[in-house]
C-alpha cells in the first residue's frame, strides 16, 4: 500500500509539474479580461516564454557563477515539495503524516531562501535590496504558514470526529491564516516587492538571463502551485475523511488547487494599485489579530 | 573616435551561444518577445508613445510582447533618443548586458538618425553612429529595424516589431544620406 502511494505520488508529481505555466497562462488571460484587454494570444504563452528563455544565451556577471547551481537546487527542492504535498493529499483520508507536512513547509522555505541567496550572489545592488525585503517578508510570513497549515489540517480532521461550533470557527480562522500566508508566500501583489516591477528594476532577478531566468520563473510558478495545492488540501480535509478516499476527493482537490491558483490571480489583479510599502505592516497587524484570537480559542478548550 | 568605458566587470558567458541556431531562436521569438525601454536622451515624446503601446488600449501582450525591467531579460531594446554623449557608456553597457540574439528597434527621428540633433556637440546622432561604437566594443547586434516619426506612432512601433521578427515586410526602403555642413 505504501509503495503504491509513493508510486502514485511520483506519477501525479510528474504530471502536475507541467501544470503551473499553463495555469499562469490562464491567469494572464483572466487578468486581461478584468482589465478589458485581449491578453496573451494563447493559454500556452508562459510555456512559450519559458521555451524561448531556454534557447537564449546564458549570461551572468562575474562573481555570480554559483547562481546557476543555487537556482537549479531551488528548482529540485520545489519539485520535492510538490511530491510532498501530493503525498499529503493522497494519504489524507487514512491519517495525516505530520513529518511529511513539516518537511513540506521546510522545503518551501528552503526553495524560497535558495532563490534569494542565488540573487544575492550576483552582487547587484537592486538584487540585494530585493533580497533583504523578501527575507523580512519571509520571516514574518513563515509563522502564519506553519500555524495555518498545521492547524487547519488538524482541525479539519477533528471536525469529522468531534464536531462543535468552536472547532468549526477555529478551523475557519486557521484556514484564513493559511490563505493569507500562502498568498503572501506566492509573491503576488502587493507582496511581490522582491521581484517588483520596472521601477525597482526587477528586484532580485535582475541579473538572471537565459536558462537560469527560465528555471527561476518555472520554480517560482511551481512554488505558487504547491501553495495552492496546500490550501486545497486544507479545505478538503473535512470532506476527505467523510467521503471515500482516492477516487472522488483527490481529483476534486486538484481541481480546487487550480481554482485557488486562479482566485489568487484575480485578487492580485484587484489589488494592483495597492502600495507595496504598506504590505508588510498590514500583514503584521493581520497576523497579530488573528493569531491572538486563535490562541484564545485554543485556551478555552480545543 | 569616442572611447567607451564599459564601467563594470566583464560578463561571463557560461555557454558559447551557438550562432548557427540563430534562426531557431528567431522562430521561438515570434511567439514571445520581451522588450526593454532604453531612453538615450530623448525629449520624452517617443517614450510617451512607447508607454502608449504598453497600455491596455494597444495591449501588446496579445502579440506575446512583454515589458521587462532588466536588459538581461530582454530580447529587444526599444531605443529612443539621439544618444547623448553622456549616455554612451551606459547605453553600451545596457546593450551588452542583453543575452544574444540581440534585437534593436531604433525609434523616432532621433533614434533613426539623430533627428534635428544629428550632429550637435552633445549628441552622437542616433543608432547608426552608436552601431559603430558597439562594433568597436565587440558588442554584436543581430537585427535592427528603424522606425521613423517625430514622435513615432504606436502602430508603427508594433509594425516595426513585426518586421523585426520577420512576420511582415517593411513598408519602405531607406537610403542613408550625409548632411553637408556650412
Ligand atoms: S523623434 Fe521627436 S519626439 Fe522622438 S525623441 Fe526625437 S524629438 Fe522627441
Amino acid at each position: 500500500m505504501e509503495a503504491l502511494t509513493i508510486l502514485l505520488s511520483l506519477l501525479f508529481t510528474s504530471i502536475l509539474a507541467f501544470l503551473p505555466p499553463l495555469l499562469d497562462g490562464i491567469e494572464r488571460k483572466v487578468r486581461a479580461k478584468i482589465q478589458s484587454r485581449f491578453g496573451p494570444p494563447t493559454f500556452l504563452q508562459t510555456w512559450y516564454d519559458l521555451l524561448k528563455l531556454g534557447v537564449k544565451e546564458l549570461k551572468i556577471p562575474l562573481s555570480g557563477e554559483s547562481a546557476a547551481f543555487l537556482v537549479m537546487l531551488s528548482l529540485i527542492i520545489t519539485l520535492i515539495s510538490l511530491y510532498a504535498v501530493v503525498y499529503v493529499a493522497l494519504t489524507l483520508s487514512t491519517s495525516i503524516d505530520f513529518i511529511v507536512l513539516a518537511m513540506l513547509l521546510v522545503l518551501v522555505a528552503a526553495s524560497h531562501s535558495l532563490g534569494l541567496v542565488a540573487s544575492a550572489t550576483t552582487s547587484n545592488p537592486f538584487a540585494l535590496i530585493g533580497s533583504y525585503r523578501s527575507i523580512l517578508l519571509t520571516i514574518l510570513n513563515e509563522l502564519g504558514l506553519v500555524v495555518g497549515s498545521v492547524l487547519s489540517i488538524l482541525l479539519g480532521l477533528r471536525l469529522v470526529t468531534n464536531y462543535s461550533i468552536l472547532t468549526l470557527a477555529t478551523y475557519l480562522l486557521s484556514l484564513a491564516v493559511l490563505v493569507v500566508a500562502t498568498y503572501v508566500s506566492s509573491g503576488r501583489l502587493p507582496f511581490d516587492i522582491h521581484e517588483a516591477e520596472p521601477e525597482l528594476a526587477s528586484g532580485t532577478i535582475i541579473e538572471f538571463s537565459g536558462k537560469i531566468l527560465g528555471f527561476y520563473i518555472y520554480s517560482h510558478l511551481l512554488t505558487r502551485y504547491v501553495l495552492s495545492l496546500l490550501v486545497a488540501v486544507a479545505i478538503s480535509t473535512p470532506f476527505t475523511a467523510v467521503f471515500s478516499p482516492l477516487p472522488a476527493v483527490f481529483p476534486a482537490t486538484l481541481l480546487l488547487s487550480a481554482c485557488v491558483y486562479l482566485a489568487y490571480g484575480v485578487v492580485a489583479t484587484l489589488l494592483g494599485r495597492t502600495r507595496v510599502d504598506i504590505g508588510v505592516r498590514t500583514l503584521f497587524m493581520y497576523y497579530l489579530l488573528v493569531l491572538t484570537v486563535l490562541v484564545i480559542f485554543t485556551w478555552i478548550g480545543i | 573616435m569616442l572611447a567607451v568605458s564599459d564601467g563594470g566587470k566583464p560578463d561571463l558567458t557560461m555557454s558559447e551561444f551557438a550562432l548557427n541556431k540563430l534562426e531557431e531562436v528567431f522562430t521561438k521569438l515570434k511567439r514571445s518577445v520581451w522588450v526593454f525601454h532604453l531612453n538615450t536622451g530623448s525629449c520624452n515624446g517617443c517614450d510617451i508613445e512607447v508607454l502608449d503601446v504598453l497600455t491596455p488600449y494597444f495591449d501588446v501582450e496579445r502579440f506575446g510582447i512583454k515589458l521587462v525591467g532588466s536588459p538581461r531579460h530582454a530580447d529587444l531594446i526599444l531605443l529612443t533618443g539621439p544618444v547623448t554623449i553622456k549616455t554612451i557608456g551606459k547605453v553600451v553597457r545596457a546593450v551588452k548586458a542583453m543575452p544574444r540574439p540581440r534585437l534593436v528597434l531604433a525609434l523616432g527621428s532621433c533614434g533613426v538618425g539623430g533627428g534635428i540633433w544629428f550632429n550637435t556637440y552633445a549628441t552622437l546622432g542616433g543608432y547608426p553612429q552608436l552601431e559603430k561604437i558597439l562594433k568597436d566594443a565587440g558588442v554584436e547586434v543581430d537585427r535592427v529595424v528603424y522606425v521613423p516619426g517625430c514622435p513615432v506612432r504606436p502602430e508603427a512601433i508594433i509594425y516595426g516589431v513585426a518586421v523585426l521578427l520577420g512576420l511582415l515586410q517593411p513598408k519602405s526602403k531607406h537610403r542613408r544620406v550625409s548632411a553637408v555642413e556650412g
